[in-house]
């Protein structure tokens, strides 16, 4: 009986997480924005593109439009729109006041750390799927979505491709280009979770969590120290990436960075003054 | 009697303290904010935490609520630890700590409720009644009825005046019919009325055996139900004012105050008295022996001419009791 409690309080508690996260201004704000810029980066010339992306572009197909999104987007604003948001998965309760009523409530501050967590990395795969969505929708209007000669940027021969691509081989191509980038995105959105507990503050959290980002940035300069660095990972969905980890390297790294982030969170909220 | 006034300042007896406070302290760095503060709170007891701003009300609220952590000391709620005994020890709490009390603004009132009700344990999970932990849409309905939100329960918070957030506060921290009630300033910005409807809500819940803890500056109105008045300042308790004894207290105007009062202290019901001419004040162990010192002074052949409760100005002995400590 106690047990049935306990596992209804914890679905209520990632619930009232997920609808709270629905209710952020930034999230309905940050999936406006991954929708809508896939539609604004196609009317950019393909040089244009192709000179940021640092590769060959030539959008043949409604299916390339995602993976170029994808390539522009990842670099800064998918992780911004993360950390932002995920810092106020924190800080917004401290704003709003609600977090102390929460934490007087039986519950253990573990499991609701936890769902603030579990929640957190679910967004930038919500962002992801916005992307996708807004990308293949306004490519396949404007290119359409039949087979052809082209890579979807996210498989071999990146735009290029390396022979005929069906829509079922794009679409495996998209999905799997696109769950590595959420997994890219998970430390970042525990980082911002990290400071959050840490600062308690959303703009504190927001701006630690991209200074960190972009200090990572910096300490790239000590070569020794470039495999441990989230950065040096980000673009671990490339084909193109000219470094010599492989994505399975990076993507367990990755995976190590995020759990040392939820253990962190929850050991530092397990004690923290509220 | 007034309808602010608790029926008896009685306080059920229990062995067991619903709140003790074992030598708290609490530091932030070298700054300390409370210097071992220790208390207890019975079951069916209205305790009122006074003290001028930065005396650290607030932190010991949080420290009882397990919000935060005291650097020394114990703070146990039901006789367990609250910040070791984990999340079950809130079983027993309900609080409000901000003020106004918060609530998630995109969400109505009843959502909130609900909620709450979810984290507390449970809505409609089950008509299992044995188990108090499980709440069910008509205590939701109850608590909304309670502090009079029944035509705003539907609207979303943000629509909420202060005073209305402030009383669905009040419910959210009722609504488990909790052992322990926790309140920071409660009445803040709250009109007369609504001050009225907390303090008839809070006297209810102490009646039904609820250990009531709340901070406040408003110490006449508090003076009114209050059992006990802890004084804080700097960090350190001061005082405790048993109000409940002072309520006893009488002022008889005689013909011989002297003689009345010795005669008054052979009394076994009486615990105190003294001559104040022309009156005598007597403290009794009830205040349901009033008519027996009364009977008393007539068996004495003292005329009396007069009898009043002697009132004590609670906010006249704080200002004087934190004044003396600067």
């Amino acid at each position: 009986m106690t047990k049935n409690i306990s596992n209804r309080v914890g679905y209520g508690v990632l619930s009232l997480e997920f609808r709270k996260l629905l209710g952020f201004r930034s999230v309905r704000l940050g999936l406006l924005v991954a929708f809508i810029l896939p539609a604004i980066l196609t009317l950019a010339p393909d040089e244009g593109i192709a000179q940021v992306i640092g590769a060959d572009v030539l959008l043949v197909s409604g299916w390339q439009v995602p993976g170029m999104a994808l390539y522009i987007m990842m670099p800064f604003m998918l992780p911004l729109l993360t950390a932002v948001t995920c810092a106020e998965l924190v800080g917004g309760e401290m704003d709003w006041g609600t977090l102390r009523p929460l934490l007087l409530r039986p519950v253990s501050r573990i499991r609701v750390i936890f769902s603030k967590l579990m929640v957190a990395i679910l967004y930038p795969f919500l962002l992801l799927l916005s992307t996708l969505v807004g990308g293949l929708l306004v490519g396949g209007l404007r290119y359409g979505w039949g087979t052809g000669v082209y890579g979807t940027g996210l498989g071999e021969g990146a735009f290029v491709g390396v022979g005929e691509l069906s829509p079922f081989g794009a679409f495996a191509e998209l999905a799997q280009g696109y769950m590595i980038s959420g997994v890219i995105l998970s430390p970042i959105a525990v980082l911002a979770i990290v400071f959050g507990v840490l600062y308690l503050n959303t703009a504190a959290a927001a701006l630690a969590g991209v200074g960190a980002i972009l200090m990572m940035g910096m300490l790239k300069v000590f070569v020794w120290l470039r495999p441990f660095l989230l950065t040096e990972h980000l673009d671990a969905y490339s084909p193109l990436r000219a470094t010599t980890y492989t994505t399975q390297q990076s993507l367990i790294l990755l995976v190590i960075y995020t759990g040392i982030g939820i253990v962190a969170s929850m050991l530092i909220f397990e004690r923290k003054d509220l | 009697m007034n309808q602010f006034e608790a029926p008896a300042r009685t306080v059920l007896k229990s062995s067991e303290p619903s709140i003790e406070a074992k030598s708290v302290s609490k530091r932030y760095g070298r700054y300390p904010v409370l210097d071992q503060v220790s208390f207890k709170v019975l079951p069916g007891e209205v305790y009122a935490l006074a003290g001028p701003n930065g005396a650290g009300k607030t932190t010991l609220i949080r420290i009882i609520t397990g919000l935060s952590f005291p650097t020394g000391g114990q703070m146990l709620l039901c006789g367990e630890d609250v910040h070791t005994g984990g999340s079950k020890v809130r079983r027993a709490l309900g609080a409000v700590v901000e003020a106004p009390a918060a609530f998630y603004p995109h969400m109505t009132g009843r959502e909130n409720l609900m909620a709450h009700a979810k984290l507390a344990g449970g809505v409609g999970f089950s008509t299992d009644h044995r188990n108090p932990l499980l709440l069910d849409e008509n205590r939701i309905r109850e608590v909304i009825t309670d502090v009079e939100l029944t035509r705003m329960q539907d609207r979303n918070v943000r629509e909420y005046s202060l005073g209305q957030r402030q009383r669905l506060g009040l419910a959210a921290a009722i609504l488990t019919n909790p052992r322990v009630l926790v309140l920071d300033e409660p009445t803040s910005g709250l009109d007369p009325l609504g001050i009225n409807l907390v303090h008839r809500v809070l006297s209810g819940m102490a009646a039904t055996g609820t250990a009531v803890i709340l901070s406040t500056h408003h110490l006449r109105e508090v003076s009114q139900y209050a059992h006990r008045v802890g004084i804080l300042s700097s960090g350190k308790l001061l005082d405790e004012v048993d109000l409940g004894a002072r309520s006893s207290a009488y002022r008889f105007r005689v013909d011989d105050a002297p003689r009345a009062a010795a005669a008054l202290s052979t009394q076994p019901f009486v615990v105190r008295s003294f001559a104040r001419p022309p009156y005598v004040i007597v403290h009794l162990d009830s205040e349901l022996r009033a008519p027996d010192a009364i009977r008393a002074l007539a068996v004495e052949g003292i005329r009396m001419f007069e009898a009043n409760p002697d009132h004590f100005d609670l906010y006249e002995y704080y200002r004087e009791r934190v004044e003396r400590e600067f």
